[in-house]
């Protein structure tokens, strides 16, 4: 027979589990839903699309440039140095979105 | 032209933001660019996009628009040859220039230097048929207490964790869009149909826990607008995009922060939007984003494209 308190820790253990089951319904849903065809992200086809998806060294070249994300910035610096300014502006940040 | 590139501060910037907003940043942009290669032009569009080479004080020196290095690389020589033929005082700022004056406007004011900055590559997926290659980069930000969300409160091994819906919207909303052959909308909150992730805590192990996420989205929007730049028709159009998600992290206990984040949503996009060049692709073809952490860099704290909607202030 079990005491009163270690039944009762039972109780609440039991009931931390179902809580935890419940706010994780959709985890469980997600991590044991079944692939649903060949191009279906998976943890085996993770691998192949992520180095599908990065750049390949040539299409970085752009990188090697010391980019300043703004035009201010570059101005300041430049007054500072002396040297001209080199300004690449296009609709969408041409170092993200564009 | 890397080498050439070295004689300058070469700096990159979006020019509708120069073009519209207010202060020295923005006017110095305006005077630079009415001496340029689009001054004046309002026709098909007013942008002025381009290349410029200037003098800190506005003084143009070149400019182009191109996509051709060999052209690049002769407006930047020819930049080099003026700029040695002014002196001193024709070239520099009259005034000393502040870092960061009043007036000036800056999403990059809000980079959340110590939350969660991923890079957010996105590319086609390979089909049956040859397709153009294209590839986009934005960002994604999250502040430090909304990277703390992606994890359960207790960080224990075996927790299973459903993401806050508000974290996985953003992602959903401004981030898993089809940008990958050029700028698109961000999707309306009504438009998500699906935006569910979960984390599970696989190991926690010297000092560090180590999380696999997984997760769909579903965005559907239905009406009537442009596909194809310049052309004024709008037409009856659909567009989504319907994705799994699946992704890994290392969460480093004395740091507070994720010092490992790799995460990708894939799955099927179609339709267009006016500049995103799907004209000729706007059926159901295969598509991926991929999250990763991003570095440091000045040039690496550039604001994703649609900050505006994420509510920060």
């Amino acid at each position: 027979m079990k005491s009163g308190n270690s039944s009762k820790r039972e109780s609440e253990r039991a009931a931390a589990i179902m809580g935890q089951m419940r706010r994780a319904s959709i985890a469980l849903t997600l991590l044991l839903a079944a692939p649903l065809g060949a191009q279906e992200l998976t943890d085996e086809t993770f691998a192949k699309i992520r180095d599908h998806v990065l750049p390949a060294p040539d299409e970085l070249r752009w990188t090697a440039v010391d980019w300043r994300a703004s035009f201010w910035d570059a101005v300041v610096e430049a007054q500072k140095a002396d040297k001209p300014v080199l300004l690449w502006a296009m609709n969408g940040h041409p170092l993200a979105c564009t | 032209m890397q080498e050439l590139a070295k004689e300058f501060v070469a700096c990159a910037d979006e020019v509708g933001h120069l073009q519209m907003v207010k202060g020295p940043e923005a006017d110095l942009f305006r005077k630079v660019a009415e001496q340029g290669h689009y001054a004046g032009r309002t026709k098909p569009t007013s942008t002025r996009q381009g290349i410029y080479a200037c003098a800190p004080n506005g003084v143009l020196l070149a400019s182009i628009n191109t996509t051709n290095a060999g052209a690049m690389s002769g407006m930047m020589e020819k930049a080099l040859t003026r700029w040695k033929e002014l002196k001193p005082e024709e070239r520099l700022s009259k005034e000393a220039l502040a870092a960061d004056p009043g007036g000036r406007t800056r999403w990059e004011r809000l980079y959340p230097a110590d939350g969660l900055v991923l890079k957010d590559w996105s590319r086609d997926l390979p089909r049956n048929e040859p397709v153009r290659d294209a590839w986009n980069l934005d960002y994604a930000w999250f502040r430090r207490e909304e990277a703390r969300r992606f994890l359960p409160e207790s960080i224990e091994e075996g927790a299973l964790y459903d993401v806050p819906r508000d974290l996985v919207l953003r992602l959903a909303r401004f981030h898993f869009v089809d940008n990958v052959r050029g700028q698109t909308y961000p999707w309306q909150e009504a438009e998500i149909a699906t935006a569910e992730m979960a984390a599970i805590v696989d190991e926690v192990k010297d000092g560090r826990a180590r999380i696999r996420f997984a997760g769909k989205t579903k965005a559907t929007a239905v009406g009537k607008w442009r596909v194809n730049g310049f052309d004024p028709t709008a037409n009856d159009q659909k567009r989504g995009f319907d994705a799994r998600i699946l992704g890994t992290a290392t969460w480093d206990f004395a740091k507070e922060r994720f010092v490992e984040f790799e995460m990708i949503a894939a799955g099927t996009r179609w339709g267009g939007t006016q500049y995103n060049a799907r004209p000729d692709d706007l059926g159901e073809a295969p598509m991926a984003h991929l999250l990763r952490l991003a570095g440091e860099t000045p040039a690496e704290r550039v604001a994703p494209a649609s900050i505006w909607g994420y509510g920060w202030r």
